[in-house]
């Protein structure tokens, strides 16, 4: 009698290893996830900045473009945490209001870019011959331009603007979208299953949305994190250089050059909003890391 | 070998072409009369509507498309670049001027980074698990994600401005005063390396990590060789070759860092040039310093792609 239940045991517990059931595969996501103290830390980061932007105007101590000349260029004080700038504005309050708008640019920038990016690798990897080569050639070709290059001089001809620098960073960021989809694509395509899919009938839209899709959704959560932190970084470059949000909109690139001519008499000028761009892209890097980590476990103990 | 090295000329051309085709349609068909590229604005804004049209036609703004191109490109590749508004000088001898600057910042980030990167890379995975392994790969992780221009700004605040030890910005030739240059040059320098070591440190520990596991360096070591032989007579061969390919990628990375590194030192190289002529609306430098950039990352992509496949023989049959 033992013998037989140790049998059916064994093909029981072959039987689970084979097939997992739901759950407790997501449960080793997240254990692989917040096993590692980067990626929580990472986390903790980018809910504090995602809870700064909704609640700015109740964390901000004051009107983020209220201007007070007699107390210009103030010191910490506890009145002014992080002091004033040089119109006399509360450095602290445009660091807390900054957060809304890189976030605000960096989620449209990274999700522009990834619709459009992953429509035109889908296009090119699904159709394949001329389309595919003009798609990818054509992304080879702007992946050749530094990113920030392509959104200074995209930027610098469009002006301005929360619009135009949109505009200008999804353009800048398309190249990864694209080739992901391309590459999950391409590789999906092969699949067996696809065939049988096909066998019965189902047509390519079906096959695409229901059968393919599916495969990039993980790619795709780590490239947004990535994308994110990217984005807000790049936003941050275009604005320090003057080309990004203009002046009134508290943005923290245009303040850290703003700051830069007070480094030595106000260094918290520039350094306040330095630190806030360094905490949010180290934040979703490491985030979209632990993602990796977690989705993909072929990586898991080599990086 | 031949094949794999004329399929890649062949397509590197091509990336060269489209490289072409994207910078001169975005000028073109961008928001904004083409003119802007040859006026300032506020010349524009004095003239006629038949002063700007008798313009457009000395310009060849009046003719197609196609043949725009074609002239554009032509004169390109004459190295015509056309005038600087801003400066009223030939683009072409405003970049000669400053081309040599980034390329000696950008080559020693480029031998630093990549030097101490892999030197890093190599120690991490030979003592995998013990404190150092632990602590530089926690250092790269984070060094990774350190913005360049806002290390320059802490950078600048610690040494210069607090600690006096090096000057905030500038740039002296170091054929005037090598020393001086040193000063200058060390913190942008370390700047624009400071990703590239981060990088491959994680590059190379990781592709070290897995050859370091293959058979033929248990034979190695079963034979009595050395640490040190091992290391680097047989690993490093071949997990130096996934660190190649991201070297390939560090052209764009150093120039597209330097536009804000130059800007945050005051040093008179191509980066520089590039953000204040964008301020300036000097469309003319900004044009070819884009096709500029985008020409040479090719060419960097082109020499890693040829030593892969010389370093790599599975590649060239791909």
């Amino acid at each position: 009698m033992s013998e037989g239940s140790g049998a059916v045991s064994a093909v029981g517990a072959k039987g689970i290893s084979e097939m997992p059931p739901k759950y407790s595969e997501i449960r080793r996501m997240l254990s692989v996830f917040f096993g590692r103290p980067l990626p929580v830390v990472g986390l903790i980061l980018v809910v504090i900045l995602i809870i700064t932007a909704i609640f700015a105007p109740l964390l901000a101590p004051y009107d983020p473009n209220k201007m007070d000349m007699p107390h210009k260029l103030q010191s910490p004080s506890m009145k002014h945490p992080l002091g004033t700038d040089s119109l006399g504005r509360d450095t602290l309050s445009r660091v807390i209001y900054g957060s809304r708008v890189s976030l605000m640019i960096g989620i449209l920038a990274t999700s522009i870019a990834a619709v459009v990016g992953m429509s035109m690798g889908l296009i090119a990897a699904y159709f394949g011959g001329v389309i595919y080569q003009f798609i990818m050639r054509f992304i080879d070709a702007l992946m050749a331009f530094p990113m920030l290059m392509l959104a200074l001089l995209i930027a610098a001809l469009l002006g301005g603007g929360i619009k135009n620098v949109v505009i200008a960073l999804a353009i800048g960021m398309i190249s990864a979208p694209t080739r992901m989809m391309c590459g999950v694509v391409m590789s999906g395509k092969q699949n067996e299953y696809i065939l049988a899919a096909r066998s019965m009938g189902a047509r390519n839209l079906r096959i695409m949305l229901r059968h393919i899709l599916p495969n990039a959704f993980q790619p795709l959560l780590v490239m947004l994190t990535v994308g994110l932190g990217a984005t807000i970084l790049a936003e941050a470059g275009l604005s320090f250089l003057g080309v990004g949000i203009s002046p009134p909109t508290p943005a923290w690139g245009s303040m850290v050059n703003d700051g830069y001519k007070f480094l030595l008499s106000n260094p918290e000028l520039c350094l306040g909003p330095g630190v806030a761009i360094m905490l949010v892209v180290f934040g979703f890097n490491m985030v979209g890391d632990g993602l990796r980590d977690a989705l993909d476990p072929r990586l898991r103990g080599v990086l | 070998m031949t094949t794999y090295i004329i399929r890649r000329l062949f397509l590197g051309l091509i990336t060269i072409l489209l490289i072409t085709i994207i910078v001169f349609l975005v000028m073109r068909l961008l928001p904004g009369d083409p003119l802007i590229l040859y006026l300032s604005a506020g010349e524009m804004g004095q003239m006629t509507p038949d002063q700007i049209q008798k313009l457009k036609q000395k310009f060849g703004l009046d003719k197609s498309l196609l043949l725009q191109y074609v002239n554009w490109m032509g004169n390109a590749l004459r190295g015509d670049f056309g005038v600087s508004i801003f400066y009223n000088e030939s683009v072409v001898s405003l970049i000669k001027e400053r081309i040599p600057i980034t390329m000696y910042l950008g080559v020693a980030a480029f031998i630093i980074g990549n030097f101490f990167g892999v030197l890093f890379g190599v120690v991490c995975a030979l003592r995998r698990g013990k404190w150092i392994d632990s602590e530089v790969t926690f250092l790269a992780n984070i060094g990774i994600t350190i913005p360049a221009f806002l290390a320059g700004i802490f950078l600048v605040y610690l040494f210069s401005l607090k600690l006096r030890w090096l000057p905030t910005s500038g740039y002296t030739s170091p054929f005037t005063d090598f020393w001086l240059n040193t000063k200058q040059i060390i913190m942008p320098v370390f700047c624009m390396s400071l990703f590239t070591i981060a990088a491959q440190c994680r590059q190379t520990r990781s592709s070290m990590l897995e050859v370091i596991k293959q058979d033929y360096i248990r034979t190695a070591w079963a034979k009595g060789l050395g640490e040190l032989t091992i290391t680097f007579r047989h690993a490093m061969k071949n997990a130096l070759i996934p660190v190649i390919t991201v070297m390939g990628l560090q052209a764009s990375i150093i120039f597209g860092g330097s536009v804000l590194i130059e800007t945050v030192f005051a040093i008179p190289g191509l980066g520089r040039l590039m953000a204040s002529s964008v301020l300036q609306k000097d469309f003319m430098v900004v044009q070819a310093v884009v096709l500029l950039v985008g020409v040479v990352v090719v060419l960097a992509n082109l020499v890693v792609d040829i030593s892969y496949g010389w370093l790599d023989p599975r590649i060239r049959f791909e």
